[in-house]
């Protein structure tokens, strides 16, 4: 067991260190910004669907929710940048709480066209209101900083981002285990079960759902100050669809399921992008080969990794020392 | 492994989550010093940077930018290059969605052996740019007509095609000379071309005295513009502009053929990429246009040995006439090679400093950029032409101001 326990301890340090190692050689920090907010975000759509049960095909609403934020909040209502960047995790929070009380009353795939539903109301607001930046989008964000203090370069971003990664797995790894987490993650096995065991079930998935809306809002705080232009097209719903597939691939239900899930899906499109922008493909291979890929990388997940790849792969690992153990002992 | 296990392993991971955090807050300060690290350099290539639509609803435009833009580089490397060091250019797709341009924009402007950067020839992609060059300190030129850039509010950003102002100014001489009275107007709703473009018609008409009976907004996604042909025809006006790129302005001449009204056009179309969709819609549409685009119908002199220093080359590469696209291309990379020998370094901030003072003709007109004045072209730098046998032909009106009016 504690062998186990090293190794994993391993892994989590490797891959720690890598990720903070990572910017200073990438040359496109675009891609790594990406993914480390892609893995916010996904961590909390995998705390909502593998803990509570609930489905979100419409995570992006909340992402632009954050991004408006800091948006609006630096260049209309001249806040400092830091805090804009603290509000936008609440504002998405009060959001998803607020169209979490009607909208999860609706169960299953019900749920998750009522997510989809909401994140194309978004887009369409955000583009027929002035304030929320209409058709040209809003620009002109400033740069983070803190103090007088202005980031400079794409570098302090990828940390900042990493930083934050960091506060929501810690956070998620809290909720989980603590009294309020326990409910919750009986909610995933029974609705029916759960509340007769006492917990509130609207009140807890209201909860789990602004605390999901939060971390999207977050990494879209930091999308808006990285790539300072929100529009709606910013938001696109494939990308909310390719958070579902990072959840479902990294494993729902998992503290690091979400990360790992966000960094295999985003190097599996970078590959795909680089093959598709090959001198000779046609410009339509690039979208062909994407949505090809979804669908066989689902596929190949649901058929052989059907818990996903973090709870296969640990399953898989502790089969192989109780048998290596076995083996020792004999 | 039982549930205690589990807890333990999660309790361990914590913790070390929380050690990294902590190493990736102190990090952070020294990202901040390190990011300054790697600027362009005095030896090695000379390097700039291209964000135009490769794929997507407005890739004619960038297809164009692009290989304008590499035969003008190759030209220039042929001839010895930028201050005796290769001229490299890197083109990226923005795909024609403007968060795409301003994230592809970004990661060049990030990079810091990057001198300039020639911005997208989709107008609403440029123009949401505009603050990012500001803040990454690298002076851009827009391949795309930006108006937000022409009163130079913001010190680095320029405009390498003439802005819808003065188009619709050149429009409005011409109507005006016609003896044109009323005028109606269809632009595409939310987006800059179509608004400022309208905006600026609407102003120049009224001081001219031509009475705008209708400035009607369409969306430039739709496929069916039938609504608006009617109301037009139920206007009455004596002539009918359409202020819009891409597909709509095809299928709005196409339904608009055999109204009697006579129709007008703006430079998006001055190329067969509209004529030839259009057929025999097209025919008799009269549109402003770049200087160049006539450019076979130019008198000899500086300006006509400027457009056939690039149309000769391209004839080789490509079929048929260089699109109006295709100039601004070559136009941008020629507005940047001059900016760069003018202050003799590779430094942006001295590049800029030369932009802002830069006279020099191109092949679509005389740039003249000051303080107060990052468009740089005027109406003599547009032409009116009409199309003929599915050809742009220069109008009578332009051809006599071709023997007063040329930009030399």
């Amino acid at each position: 067991m504690s062998r186990l326990l090293n190794w994993k301890t391993l892994l989590v340090v490797a891959g720690s260190v890598a990720a903070c190692v990572a910017p200073l050689v990438m040359a496109d920090l675009t891609f790594f910004m990406r993914t480390v907010l892609a893995a916010i975000v996904v961590t909390g759509l995998s705390m909502l669907m593998g803990y509570a049960g609930q489905a979100s095909l419409g995570q992006g609403a909340f992402v632009a929710a954050g991004a408006l934020t800091v948006a609006i909040g630096t260049t209309r209502l001249e806040l400092p940048p830091l805090v804009a960047l603290l509000l936008a995790p609440l504002v998405a929070a009060a959001f998803a709480a607020l169209v979490g009380i009607p909208i999860l009353r609706l169960q299953g795939h019900y749920l998750a066209f009522g997510t989809l539903a909401l994140l194309l109301m978004v887009q369409a607001a955000m583009s027929a209101f002035d304030v929320l930046g209409g058709a040209f989008g809003i620009s002109g964000i400033p740069a983070f900083g803190v103090a007088g203090t202005a980031f400079s370069g794409q570098l302090p971003y990828a940390y900042l981002a990493l930083v934050c990664l960091g506060l929501v797995l810690t956070l998620t790894h809290r909720v989980v285990h603590s009294r309020f987490g326990r409910g919750v993650r009986a909610l995933a096995g029974s609705e029916t079960a759960a509340e007769s065991a006492g917990v509130p079930v609207g009140r807890s998935k209201v909860a789990v759902f602004a605390l999901s809306g939060a971390y999207a809002g977050l990494a879209g705080a930091l999308s808006a100050f990285f790539t300072p232009y929100v529009s709606p097209d910013s938001f696109p719903a494939v990308e909310s669809f390719t958070y579902v597939i990072m959840a479902v691939v990294g494993g729902l239900g998992t503290v690091w399921g979400g990360v790992i899930g966000a960094v295999v899906i985003s190097v599996l499109l970078q590959v795909l992008n680089s093959v598709s922008s090959q001198p000779g493909l046609p410009p339509t291979a690039g979208p062909i080969l994407q949505y090809a890929t979804y669908g066989a990388v689902l596929i190949a997940t649901l058929l052989f990794l059907p818990r996903g790849i973090l709870p296969s792969a640990s399953a898989a690992l502790g089969a192989g020392r109780r048998r290596l153990g076995a083996g020792a002992g004999g | 492994m039982n549930a205690d296990d589990h807890n333990e392993v999660e309790q361990m991971l914590t913790s070390r989550l929380a050690a990294v955090a902590a190493a990736g807050a102190l990090s952070l300060t020294a990202a901040c010093t390190a990011a300054d690290a790697g600027s362009s350099t005095s030896t090695g290539p000379v390097k700039i940077g291209v964000v135009v639509p490769v794929t997507g609803f407005l890739s004619p435009l960038g297809l164009g930018d692009k290989a304008a833009v590499e035969q003008e580089v190759k030209a220039i490397n042929d001839a010895g290059g930028v201050l005796g060091r290769k001229l490299e250019v890197t083109i990226k797709d923005d795909k024609s969605d403007v968060p795409q341009s301003v994230t592809e924009f970004n990661q060049l402007a990030a990079d810091k052996s990057y001198s300039a950067i020639l911005s997208s020839s989709f107008v609403s992609a440029s123009t949401a740019v505009g603050p990012s060059a500001k803040t990454a300190k690298i002076p851009i030129v827009a391949l795309g007509p930006v108006s937000a850039f022409a009163d130079g509010s913001n010190p680095y950003a320029f405009t390498g095609v003439a802005v819808p102002e003065v188009y619709a100014r050149a429009m409005v001489d011409y109507l005006a000379a016609q003896k044109i009275s009323s005028l109606a107007i269809g632009y595409t709703g939310k987006d800059l071309y179509g608004e400022t473009g309208n905006k600026a018609t609407v102003a120049a008409a009224k001081e001219a005295g031509i009475d705008v009976v209708l400035d009607e907004p369409y969306d430039q996604t739709a496929t069916d513009f039938s609504a608006l042909v009617s109301k037009v025809k139920a206007a009455k006006p004596a002539a009918f502009l359409v202020w819009g790129a891409g597909p709509a302005p095809v299928i709005i001449s196409k339904q608009f053929a055999g109204s009697g009204i006579p129709l007008l056009m703006t430079g998006a179309q001055a190329s067969q990429l509209y004529v030839k969709p259009a057929g025999a819609a097209a025919e008799g549409v009269v549109m402003t246009s770049s200087i160049a685009v006539p450019g076979r119908e130019l008198p000899a002199g500086p300006l006509k040995d400027l457009v056939d220093a690039f149309t000769g080359p391209w004839a080789k590469t490509n079929a048929g006439y260089p699109p109006q696209f295709a100039f601004d291309g070559a136009t941008g990379v020629q507005l940047l090679k001059a900016a760069i020998e003018e202050a003799g370094s590779t430094d942006r901030a001295k590049v800029r400093d030369a932009l802002e003072s830069l006279d020099v003709l191109t092949p679509t007109g005389r740039f003249t950029f000051s303080k107060t004045d990052h468009a740089g072209l005027d109406t003599d730098a547009v032409a009116i032409v009409k199309v003929e046998n599915g050809d742009l032909k220069t109008t009578p009106y332009s051809l006599q101001r071709f023997s007063t009016n040329l930009p030399k």
